[in-house]
């Protein structure tokens, strides 16, 4: 994909992207950001391969979950700096999805991405595309990201919430 | 099982209205989280007699740091057994002071446009785990890194928090002293000189850092080296105070304000406003 047509990669691309990266940060401005960041890097140093949905993905999926594990650490010290709002539901909820988050960031790279990519709606067909696997292993392949999820949170937090 | 992870997962669905932004410029560097992560802790220079070493702090020191993907590979971290995971609102101060043991400590009346939404935070606690291999890869050939550092670990327990919201997107923070215990195993002026050095400081910082901890122990908050933040020390009428400045593209968009008083760790985060700041924590009784 030659760079002059960077312009229409990021109308295809771009809203997809910064879906993928919400669901591993919650937040919508860093999710506009990194999305943004991802064409930056396309057009500084473009795949050499042919797959650029895939390395789109890849790097987006990469970028979102390094800024995760760079707050990691510090929200378990003071984790709640963001939390402001009064009612305890949406603490606990926050909380919930901050569980599932560290979850995914701790999970193999490539199977945290099949489960966002899943939820995310993507066909097993896009997501045999996007990872660069076969459509009829993608199944199997997310059962066992679900299994590794699933003995990763339970590690992680004693129960399964 | 797979209805559980769908569950789970269908947690972190983005808000319905949300449409993405067309952004036309880099993203910004973000200050990570109030400081940064945790690298490493406290030193003690008493040679070890015990299995294990424990001691209390209230300092906190900002360093700079080199986080860059393969940097999670060098420490472990996970919650203690027992630690809170999520803050509670509390009606009032007597309530904070019940959950938390102390009565928590905010800045005079009228200092901040609004009044305070209380929170509390129960005990919680880290436990840090070295990975030697990760380590030796990182560090510069001039630094040793002794396999008896595998696996040994440092634990940090927080013994409660309150947290004061307020208007403005300010939050002052106060915490009770932090437990630091570590294997007999590290000797941690090392490990941190370590450590420091891995994350991309010379030699004359790791060093002189790992021995002002020495002697005051402290725990130690990482600023990513990207980061536009910048880290000053301030006065106030506690003594010294740790000023950070976040910023994007060269103006400052929020600050920090750490300082210790009374044998707590206290903090305020917020647009940038350092007289608000200052103010606010010298009107703290």
């Amino acid at each position: 994909m030659p760079v002059t047509n960077l312009d229409a990669l990021f109308q295809s691309h771009y809203a997809r992207l910064a879906r993928v990266v919400y669901r591993v940060l919650g937040d919508t401005a860093r999710a506009e950001e990194i999305a943004a960041d991802v064409f930056v890097r396309y057009r500084e140093k473009p795949p050499a391969d042919g797959n650029v949905a895939g390395w789109l993905h890849r790097t987006a999926m990469h970028l979102a979950f390094d800024a995760l594990r760079k707050d990691k650490l510090s929200e378990r010290l003071a984790p709640r700096l963001a939390v402001t709002g009064d009612a305890r539901d949406d603490v606990e909820r926050e909380e919930a999805r901050r569980r599932v988050r560290a979850t995914l960031a701790a999970m193999r790279p490539e199977r945290s991405e099949l489960l966002i990519l899943r939820s995310e709606g993507y066909s097993y067909a896009e997501i045999a595309l996007l990872t660069g696997t076969s459509p009829a292993s993608v199944g199997t392949y997310i059962s066992r990201a679900e299994e590794e999820f699933r003995k990763e949170y339970e590690q992680r937090y004693g129960e399964l919430g | 099982m797979a209805n559980w992870v769908e569950e789970q997962m269908a947690l972190l669905e983005p808000p319905a209205d949300w449409v993405p932004a067309r952004k036309t410029q880099p993203p910004s560097r973000r200050w990570i989280g109030i400081a940064a992560g945790i690298l490493a802790c406290a030193i003690v220079a008493v040679p070890a007699q015990k299995l294990w070493q424990r001691f209390t702090t209230t300092r906190v020191e900002a360093v700079r740091v080199k986080t860059d993907s393969n940097w999670h590979e060098v420490i472990h971290s996970e919650n203690l057994p027992g630690s809170a995971t999520a803050p509670e609102p509390a009606r009032d101060l007597d309530e904070a002071a019940r959950r938390l043991g102390f009565r928590p400590r905010l800045p005079r009346a009228g200092i901040f446009a609004s009044a305070p939404s209380l929170m509390t935070m129960g005990q919680f606690g880290l436990r840090i785990t070295i990975n030697v291999a990760a380590l030796r890869r990182q560090v510069p050939s001039d630094v040793t890194v002794p396999p008896e550092w595998e696996g040994a670990s440092v634990q940090i327990r927080q013994h409660g928090a309150s947290m004061a919201g307020y208007g403005g997107d300010y939050m002052v923070i106060e915490s009770a002293a932090l437990d630091i215990t570590h294997s007999e195993s590290v000797r941690l002026p090392e490990l941190i000189r370590a450590v420091l050095r891995a994350s991309g400081n010379s030699d004359a910082t790791a060093t002189a850092i790992a021995k002002r901890a020495a002697t005051d122990p402290a725990l130690l908050l990482g600023i990513d080296e990207e980061d536009e933040t910048e880290i000053r020390e301030v006065d106030l009428k506690w003594g010294k105070g740790t000023l950070l400045h976040d910023l994007e593209g060269g103006k400052v968009v929020r600050a920090a304000l750490w300082w210790r008083a009374n044998g707590h760790i206290f903090a305020i985060s917020g647009p940038l406003n350092d007289s608000l700041m200052i103010a606010a924590a010298n009107s703290i009784e």
